[in-house]
């Protein structure tokens, strides 16, 4: 099931943004004109990702800067230790889509 | 998102400064020049002192020039803390080398060190949760006496390092260890045994000196200076509230103290902000230093407003230090609706 996020035009380049939709937290990126969409919240502590910090293909928790590689979600720093959904993406018309199973 | 979301994270209750995303972005950016640089003053510093001990061997001197040393060797505290954080370098490889390097002289384990201390920055100052807050109001004179000097920190340490070189990880640090960390947390603890030990080693075996004067005498002997930039942190100030503005201190300190401190004086801008670069400290002040309260003029005044609270603590053991905002800082709270 292919689901809208958010106009692709909202999302920064070489950035984050957050979108919350049906309470879920998502984090869509832009690097190097692909996008990007990963869940929104640290997989260590309860923490916004969107409020961190991209640095190239990476994403670091402003809390204790963690960090997940954006693509695939693999920890590339510690604390954190779980891997970071994510999802793939498809735009259609102006619209940046992620697939969600079901 | 808006800033009433009812989205709970660790952040939800905590006092947040008023800052443009933009600019926020860009202090957070990482590079390897400043930390390179604060390293190499600490290196000329490092090796001015150990040639002082050279030229002090066998003379009355000795003494002096080994604590002179060991007060700088102290502040390996500095980069061991920047580089757990990951926020040293720019460059990965770099963060963890010097990380090893200077948590080896400090004498605390890496991963050991950014969970505990990613614990402490989630819940700075609240007692019996922050895994890294060791004493609580009202404090004694011993207390403060003890920390200063460094006897409060050594001995739990060592005590710790062994425990997690024997394969031993208790409940309360089960609260910030994940289990999956136990092993890399006493492969490293016996790693940083194995080093001291071989030095220990060198010295007997090689029938030298030169590990006990540059390495274990100086870094007891020199521990306090670091250790009383490390108290002022938190010491007296207000615990269990949710703004870093009410219970950690920053402090107005020199150029040279600054660098080998890795601008840790500006406490209250790393707590509200740890992915905002050392270097970016000074910066980030500026940018919301109408928000926060004046830092303590230097490091001998925190030290006397310290010993103040202590005393009045006596008396009314609620007493902390009070840091007032500046008025500005009630506007933009207000301005903000929170």
């Amino acid at each position: 099931m292919w689901v809208t996020l958010c106009g692709t035009g909202e999302v920064p380049s070489e950035d984050v943004l957050e979108v919350q939709r049906d309470g879920h937290v998502y984090c869509a990126y832009r690097l190097s004109g692909r996008h990007y969409v990963t869940d929104g919240l640290c997989t260590h502590g309860v923490a916004r990702l969107a409020e961190g910090f991209v640095l190239d293909d990476i994403i670091e928790c402003p809390m204790h800067n963690g960090r997940f590689h954006i693509p695939t979600g693999r920890v590339d720093g510690p604390p954190a230790c779980e891997p970071l959904r994510t999802y793939p993406v498809r735009v259609e018309g102006g619209s940046l889509q992620i697939q969600l199973p079901g | 998102m808006s800033a009433d979301s009812p989205l709970q994270t660790l952040r939800s209750g905590w006092w947040e400064p008023q800052i443009d995303r933009a600019v926020l972005k860009g202090l957070m950016k990482r590079a390897d020049g400043p930390g390179l640089y604060f390293l190499a003053v600490w290196g000329v510093l490092l090796v001015a002192a150990g040639w002082g001990i050279h030229l002090a061997r066998e003379t009355l001197w000795l003494m002096p020039a080994v604590v002179a040393y060991g007060v700088v060797l102290g502040f390996a505290y500095a980069p061991s803390h920047e580089c757990a954080h990951g926020t040293a370098f720019r460059t990965r490889w770099l963060n963890e080398a010097v990380l090893w390097a200077s948590s080896f002289i400090w004498g605390e384990a890496p991963t050991h060190r950014r969970f505990a201390h990613s614990h402490h920055h989630t819940h700075t100052w609240h007692w019996k949760v922050d895994a890294q807050m060791g004493y609580t109001n009202p404090v004694r004179l011993r207390i403060w006496f003890g920390d200063v000097i460094g006897l409060l920190e050594f001995w739990p340490r060592a005590k710790l390092m062994v425990r997690h070189a024997t394969g031993r990880i208790v409940d309360r640090e089960r609260v910030y260890l994940p289990a999956g960390q136990d092993r890399v947390v006493i492969r490293e603890a016996r790693l940083l045994i194995a080093g001291y030990a071989a030095l220990l080693a060198w010295a007997v075996i090689g029938q030298t000196w030169v590990p006990m004067l540059y390495f274990f005498f100086p870094r007891f002997a020199g521990a306090f200076a670091v250790y009383a930039f490390i108290t002022t942190q938190h010491m007296a100030m207000a615990q269990d509230v949710r703004d870093h503005r009410q219970c950690t201190r920053s402090m107005s300190n020199s150029w040279l103290s600054r660098v080998l401190y890795w601008n840790m004086n500006y406490h209250i801008e790393h707590h509200i902000c740890p992915s905002v670069p050392f270097h970016a400290l000074p910066a980030l002040n500026a940018a919301i230093r109408d928000q926060l309260p004046k830092p303590s003029p230097g490091l001998i005044a925190a030290h006397v407003e310290i010993v103040k609270v202590i005393l009045a603590q006596r008396r009314d053991p609620g007493a902390t230090a009070s840091h007032p905002l500046p008025s500005t800082a009630a506007a933009v709270r207000s301005a903000s609706g929170r």
